[in-house]
């Protein structure tokens, strides 16, 4: 029996409480035509409500340089994941896939979202981490127990 | 016996009562010093109960321990599934797709009410027809956040960093900072949810009411005892928030009821006649949290409103203005008010 619910009530979960809430269209705000994929160290890390900003200086395949502020969900959305203040510090090697500000403006810095981030170790959060509403794999302290 | 009856006898008979949602008797409800009914403390509202009930369920109303699991299971598969499988460029979705994976934070568990939807009345657990005048409300709200916005006042007041969209009254779970804390004194009782740090301070005495043409953003709220629930009227909207459609001439009445040491009962009812045919009510189980409220900088953290505006002036001066700005998951319901038909079935 618990098997029979099935996509079919998922799909309606989605639909009814996708409906109304949300704070903006993300693709009002970032250009799906201008996916990014970033790679350098950390830079700065804004903890603020209602997006963080991850910063992060890429290294680009030429040599040169160009700083990103990359948006990200709330504090608390971030240490569910496990992403807290010791573990996202300045200096840190990470890799982001996201998407670039419709503006495309890059004076004196560039915008973009963060889709993804991943570490030197080939750890990846956000994707398929718990809150998110994969498996609990143990990632989320504050899981309440079953 | 009717096939809600029967449901909920079988819910009953599969799990045992001591799974379900237990409501403390009167008088035993945890109480604070001076003796009222204590409901302080910081709740997590988040919930995947789905909000209206889903075609699928017909007239099932309450669900055994063993579906909600495998509904928790399903909803998680299908996140992960729709995660691998996104197209990660030049996808419109995907960008929605990422926007969830990155940032959204509305739970893995159903509410313990074990409802197969939060809205409980009408019996159906689906939202009474909208009327014509609503409909058309809604028209022209979407039709508006559809174009690129000439000026802020072209988004809503969440995008505004004016309210929060899951703030309330009522809170209704949404994608993040779905968290509150409630304070209490005897004569008062104050709610601040992480979202945009709103708060409410509500009088716990009769005193007159405020004059029909002062109108609040977050209305006028009032509360008082009934046995151990705290019912909170609210009144006096601008009708500028706009929950789920409604008009400044809302009614709002909240129903606050610890239902076990780390659960709290949360219900409210909508009335509003110039946009729903009927009055109806939701129920939904917060939990107790140890979470922090973080400081909310909407304002100053959030470019967004910046970003939209500078990047819908590049597209015009590159002949692309005519994007979409609707956000997918107001594309259905943009939809669904174009039909006329206030009777239609999927309202």
């Amino acid at each position: 029996m618990p098997r029979t619910i099935g996509f079919f009530v998922v799909a309606g979960v989605l639909a009814t409480t996708s409906v109304v809430h949300s704070h903006h269209a993300f693709s009002a705000e970032f250009d799906a035509n201008l996916p990014i994929q970033i790679r350098g160290k950390v830079t700065r890390v804004q903890w603020i409500n209602p997006h963080s900003w991850i910063h992060v200086m890429d290294e680009k395949a030429d040599g040169t340089t160009q700083e990103w502020m990359l948006e990200a969900g709330t504090p608390n959305t971030l240490l569910r994941r496990g992403l807290t203040r010791t573990i996202l510090t300045v200096g840190t090697e990470v890799q982001v896939r996201g998407y670039q500000s419709k503006d495309k403006i890059c004076d004196p810095i560039c915008r973009g979202s963060g889709r993804d981030i991943t570490f030197p170790d080939g750890t990846s959060l956000f994707m398929g981490s718990s809150g998110t509403g994969a498996p609990r794999d143990g990632a989320d302290a504050t899981e309440p127990p079953r | 016996m009717t096939a809600r009856t029967k449901s909920l006898t079988a819910a009953l008979a599969g799990v045992g009562a001591a799974a379900l949602l237990v409501i403390p008797a009167a008088g035993q409800a945890p109480t604070t010093s001076w003796g009222a009914p204590d409901l302080r403390g910081t709740w997590d509202f988040r919930s995947i109960t789905p909000f209206e009930r889903p075609a699928s369920f017909k007239d099932q109303e309450f669900l055994t321990p063993d579906e909600v699991e495998a509904f928790e299971e399903a909803v998680r598969t299908s996140r992960e599934e729709r995660a691998a499988n996104s197209d990660y460029t030049e996808n419109q979705s995907d960008v929605d797709v990422g926007y969830n994976s990155f940032f959204i934070d509305s739970g893995t568990r159903m509410s313990g009410t074990m409802r197969t939807s939060m809205v409980v009345d009408p019996p159906d657990g689906r939202l009474p027809a909208m009327t014509e005048d609503a409909r058309e409300r809604a028209r022209q709200r979407y039709a508006t956040w559809a174009r690129p916005p000439r000026t802020p006042a072209d988004r809503n007041s969440a995008v505004r960093c004016i309210t929060g969209f899951n703030a309330g009254p009522p809170m209704a779970p949404g994608a993040y900072n779905n968290i509150m804390e409630v304070f209490q004194t005897e004569d008062h009782v104050a709610i601040m949810t992480e979202m945009v740090n709103d708060h409410r301070i509500i009088p716990l005495e009769d005193g007159p009411p405020l004059p029909d043409d002062m109108r609040l953003w977050k209305g006028d709220s009032r509360g008082h005892w009934e046995g151990d629930t705290l019912v909170v009227t609210t009144r006096n909207f601008t009708g500028h928030t706009a929950f789920r459609g409604t008009t400044e001439d809302m009614v709002l009445t909240e129903r606050f009821t610890r239902s076990s040491e780390d659960g709290l009962l949360y219900e409210y009812t909508i009335d509003d006649p110039a946009t729903y045919a009927e009055e109806w009510s939701t129920a939904l189980e917060m939990r107790r949290t140890d979470d922090s409220i973080f400081e909310y900088a909407c304002h100053e953290g959030n470019l967004a409103m910046m970003l939209m505006l500078r990047g819908a002036r590049l597209q015009e001066a590159e002949g692309t203005g005519e994007d979409q700005w609707l956000a997918t998951w107001y594309q259905g319901a943009a939809a669904a008010v174009q039909d006329s038909d206030p009777d239609r079935d999927d309202k």
